[in-house]
């Protein structure tokens, strides 16, 4: 075998793939892999976040006040033992012999204690692993017939530089300029490569546009990798790629332009089948976070029967919390139509749920987490073999997640823990997702290039090399030791490379793509205003006079090469009047509410769009909160009163003992969001104010002489456009028989009582007439404004004691509903002409829009509550 | 450099970022500082990475390229981005968690709201709610 082993390979495809067997080209954990599988050392993969399980229970064993590490474990164990693990498993591989040398500081003495511990319950480092390596190649052969270096035996840690020894290697690839040396580019190589080399540089290099160095810069990166598309798509020239950042973007870019992709894909820890545990475990807290549950349901990914998932999400947004009547209706509705799987619908909602919760203050118990745990990955196994490809794999990455996690709650089960806080649980679960998982469609496709994330992993020479993005890089960090404590650590055998040396190295590592272009490169700077990279600064000093083209020139053909035009199809400008075809005909609708109707006639476009074509807006958007929850929670609340037996003759504590089991009740059933932490002023508010509200309520209908009351009427009614239906808040009937129309709103006393001044109160008219078509009778209308406490009526001829709006005209309802006939046959004409008005505030009126003498003026409705505002179209 | 300190206070674009750079080039090329022993900090993210680029650009343009690629060691950046380094680096001995974040600005605004509840009860809150809505400061 011959093995082309480098630091930066492990993952990358940096070279030329070819057809051949027994020449693997490794990075480091393809190499011990290899070596452990040879030597008959393989053991079970222990995923990372066991591993700091395990380096938990051994600080935890060793903690005592006086460890340094004892308050920062208090507050942050999952934390602290992955900090700490990385440190020893540094120290490891760079040699560390697993004590504290005399005069160590605290910090390597308590690490040096830890390790009595981690000798039994920590699975092997890689620095520790390579020492049993090297101790196994002392007496067996690895049949290996040769090595080549990728990068210079010192750059290696001092466990890997052991193993190496005991191994063939032959040589170490050094990377030499590939270019012309009569070429920019062959000059530029020749002159990095020497100053690199530690020589003083040998003067500038005039630029000439030779074509052998192209740097070009783009205002967005989307212009870039659309430039850099059309260059792929000519395949006379061999081309690699170095891609660090913003690689998805390019790889889309291929695929839209069909393109082969690279397989360039950025991990994310939010891939969509990493997010299904973090939410599941994130609902098992007291109080019910509202808004994961919400994530959790509305999840394309996810344990509960998709068939209901999306149906309990909608009554979660609208009515956040669990167990009321809006719930209680959505699962019997879900039973009454999938009936044959009600029986595993029911356990599903209960198990994932309907659980109980836990105080974050005394944590979770670890089995319970444990059973949920294991839910979710069985929930995966099951769907590894899917015919979907992309499914598998995305459901693998699920699957390996919450094996990680339970693997990590096992461990601590197995360690004695009985519970485990949130944020332990988080912390948890970030070291099991780690880096994350990528976007299985976007795989590479066959017609890729040799391709690299690390510009050290272009391994060998290309006609072409483009450097995609070549931006800031991520440069080694400061090690979090003092000098003396590197000290000691050199004195137990850790010979950590100083960060002059690392970025020298990097240094190094960034030339390659540089040295391996024979005849062209190509550097794609990142827009302005973002950090250049290092080496982009060494370039201009060379070359002098090097400037980066505009992309911009370059894809609207302004300097030469030019992008295919995409014709430019103009948005549906904004228009009045929108004219339907003769054929179309727009037909009346069974029936009709107060709602349609008000879209009807102010808003024809609007009632068009949302009645007969039924376009609507995704209802999982936002969990209602604010003053549509408030009128949700109000209106629950005082339905509740009204059917509870009497409720209405509860006075003083009676009255208040039942307000606050009920308050209490609805809240938590629909109104969830308001117990999370945080709210509490929120809770109080509305508390107050709903408190108030039921008593100005009792003693308006006291002083009324109210005797009956009808809380959620339904109503139902006839007009010229087909049936009416609808339902009042409340209605309520005096002594004399005579009936009120309450309806209720939480908040604008002012608007309402505006409505009722000008006459055009339509919803209590609408009502109104259903309620007289039914008893005979027109009723008393009135607006109950929830916050204020404030009962409006246009006279006092039904409640004494509320306040009047007057509005100076007799027998206003009627009237008003008069006026809403004449305006809705008017529509109803314009609509049957194949004319629809989009009244859309900024789109000025015709004489059309003006209907006859004895008609309900349309007015305006308010913009924030139009779903269809962009579909009026654009201006130009 | 022990014992000294210097202001240098000036309007916008009068050059104190130059004369910055002038004085780093004279510490580091003279031995009198090491990149590793500079720490520098700025409001903004493009005021930091600015700095960095004219303090790289200044030494290469004295030829100093050995230099100019140590200076990955330095601490330049915002001030969130130098002080949380810090705080990282000395979690221990301030008994922090290892892994610090910077909140957005949301986060911080909902644990307010949560320290708050933290520390108020509902009689209080109810107190408070009823004066506001006496006073008609409700929202």
């Amino acid at each position: 075998m011959q093995i082309t082993f480098g630091l930066l390979l492990d993952g990358e495809h940096g070279w030329r793939p070819t057809n051949r067997l027994g020449m693997p080209v490794l990075g480091p954990l393809g190499l011990l892999n290899l070596l452990e599988t040879r030597l008959g050392l393989l053991r079970a993969e222990c995923a990372h976040a066991q591993r700091v399980t395990q380096y938990r229970e051994c600080l935890k064993q060793c903690d005592t006040p006086d460890r340094f590490y004892h308050a920062s474990f208090g507050i942050d164990p999952i934390g602290t033992s992955a900090s700490l693990l990385s440190w020893r498993d540094a120290w490891y591989l760079h040699g560390w012999n697993g004590e504290a040398p005399s005069g160590a500081g605290i910090r390597i003495a308590d690490i040096a204690a830890v390790e009595t511990a981690a000798r039994s319950l920590l699975v092997p480092s890689i620095g520790e692993r390579l020492v049993r390596v090297a101790e196994f190649l002392s007496r067996q052969q690895s049949k290996i017939e040769s090595v080549e270096l990728v990068d210079p035996i010192e750059a290696f840690p001092k466990r890997w530089r052991e193993v190496l020894a005991k191994l063939p290697v032959r040589s170490v690839r050094s990377f030499a300029p590939a270019a012309d040396a009569n070429t920019v580019l062959g000059k530029l190589q020749i002159a990095l490569k020497s100053t690199h080399e530690g020589k003083k540089p040998n003067g500038k290099i005039a630029w000439s546009d030779d074509g052998s160095l192209r740097v070009v810069r783009g205002e967005t990166g989307l212009v870039s990798a659309r430039w850099i598309a059309q260059a792929f798509a000519s395949r006379e020239t061999e081309v690699a790629i170095v891609a660090e950042q913003d690689r998805s973007l390019l790889d889309a870019t291929l695929d839209a332009v069909d393109i082969a992709r690279q397989g360039l894909q950025d991990s994310s820890p939010l891939a969509p089948a990493l997010q299904v545990l973090p939410l599941a475990l994130a609902t098992v807290w007291e109080p019910l976070d509202v808004y994961a549950l919400l994530q959790f349901l509305s999840h394309p990914i996810g344990p509960v029967p998709g068939y209901a998932r999306r149906r309990l999400a909608e009554v979660i947004a609208e009515r956040p919390g669990i167990g009321g009547p809006r719930w209680r209706e959505a699962i019997a509705e879900i039973e009454v139509r999938y009936p044959d799987r009600a029986a595993d619908f029911r356990k599903a909602v209960s198990f994932w749920v309907e659980h109980p919760r836990h105080n974050p203050a005394d944590g979770a118990p670890v089995a319970i987490l444990l059973e949920r745990t294991r839910g979710v990955r069985d929930y995966f196994a099951a769907r590894l073999a899917d015919k979907d490809p992309i499914r598998s794999a995305a459901s693998a990455t699920g699957f390996a997640q919450a094996s990680a996690v339970a693997a990590a709650l096992d461990a601590l089960a197995a360690q004695g823990e009985s519970s485990i806080t949130p944020a332990e649980l988080e912390a948890l679960i970030a070291q099991c997702t780690a880096r994350g998982a990528p976007n299985f469609a976007m795989h590479a496709q066959v017609g890729c290039v040799p391709a690299a994330s690390d510009p050290g992993a272009l391994v060998e020479p290309f006609d072409r090399v483009v450097w995609w993005q070549m931006g800031a890089p991520s440069l080694p960090g400061h090690y979090p030791w003092s000098r003396s404590e590197m000290d000691s650590l050199a004195r137990a055998g850790t010979e950590l490379p100083p960060l002059g040396d690392l970025l020298a190295r990097r240094g190094e590592d960034w030339l390659r793509p540089i040295l391996n272009a024979r005849k062209q490169l190509v550097l794609v700077l990142p827009p302005p205003g973002e950090e250049m990279h290092p080496l982009w600064q060494e370039i201009q000093w060379f070359v002098d006079g090097v400037r980066p083209e505009s992309l911009e020139d370059l894809v609207t053909g302004r300097a030469g090469t030019q992008l295919p035009e995409v014709a430019h199809v103009p948005l549906p400008q904004r228009s009045r009047w929108w004219s339907v075809p003769p054929e179309v005909k727009i037909s009346l609708r069974p029936q009709e509410s107060y709602s349609s109707l008000n879209a009807f006639l102010n808003a024809p476009y609007q009632w068009v769009l949302k009645y007969k074509a039924r376009l609507n807006p995704s209802n999982l958007l936002a969990v209602a909160d604010e003053n549509l929850l408030y009128g949700n929670l109000a209106h629950r609340l005082i339905d509740r009163f009204f059917r509870t037996d009497g409720a209405q003759a509860l006075r003083g504590d009676a009255l208040k003992a039942w307000f606050s089991r009920e308050f209490a009740t609805v809240v938590a059933e629909e109104g969830a969001v308001l117990l999370m932490p945080g709210r509490r002023s929120d809770y109080e508010r509305l508390r107050s104010a709903l408190e108030r509200a039921i008593g100005e309520i009792q003693r308006q209908f006291g002083a009324a002489g109210i005797d009956a009351v009808e809380s959620e009427r339904d109503l139902a009614g006839t007009f010229p456009g087909g049936a009416l239906e609808g339902q009042a808040d409340l209605v309520v009937r005096n002594k004399s028989g005579q009936r009120a129309i309450v309806d209720m709103k939480w908040s604008g006393a002012n608007y309402y009582q505006d409505r009722l001044a000008k006459n055009r109160h339509l919803q209590l008219a609408v009502y109104a007439e259903m309620l007289r078509q039914e008893t005979g009778a027109w009723p008393q209308v009135s607006y109950f404004i929830l916050q204020a406490s404030r009962l409006l009526v246009p006279d006092k001829a039904f409640f004494p004691e509320a306040r009047p709006v007057q509005s100076g005209v007799t027998g206003s309802t009627p009237l008003l509903w008069d006026q809403f006939i004449s305006a809705w046959r008017w529509r109803r004409s314009q609509i049957d002409a194949g004319m629809i008005e989009v009244a859309v505030e900024g789109i000025e009126q015709t004489p059309e829009s003006a209907g006859p003498p004895d008609a309900l003026v349309p007015e305006e409705l308010p913009e924030a509550y139009n779903d269809f505002r962009w579909l009026a179209g654009w201006e130009d | 450099m022990a014992g000294t300190l210097r202001f240098v206070s000036a309007g916008a674009g009068s050059g104190k970022t130059y004369r910055l750079t002038q004085i780093l080039h004279e510490k580091l090329s003279s031995g009198q500082a090491t990149p590793g022993g500079v720490i520098a900090t700025t409001f903004t993210r493009k005021a930091a990475t600015e700095l960095r680029e004219r303090v790289r650009k200044a030494l290469l343009e004295k030829g100093e390229f050995a230099l100019a690629n140590a200076m990955g060691q330095a601490r330049i950046g915002t001030v969130n981005s130098v002080c949380g380094g810090f705080l990282e680096r000395f979690a221990f001995e301030a008994g922090l968690a290892p892994e610090q974040r910077v909140l957005e600005e949301a986060q911080s605004g909902a644990l307010v709201r949560e320290a708050i509840d933290a520390v108020s009860d509902s009689a209080t809150v109810q107190d408070i709610v009823e004066i506001a809505r006496r006073l008609g400061i409700e929202s």
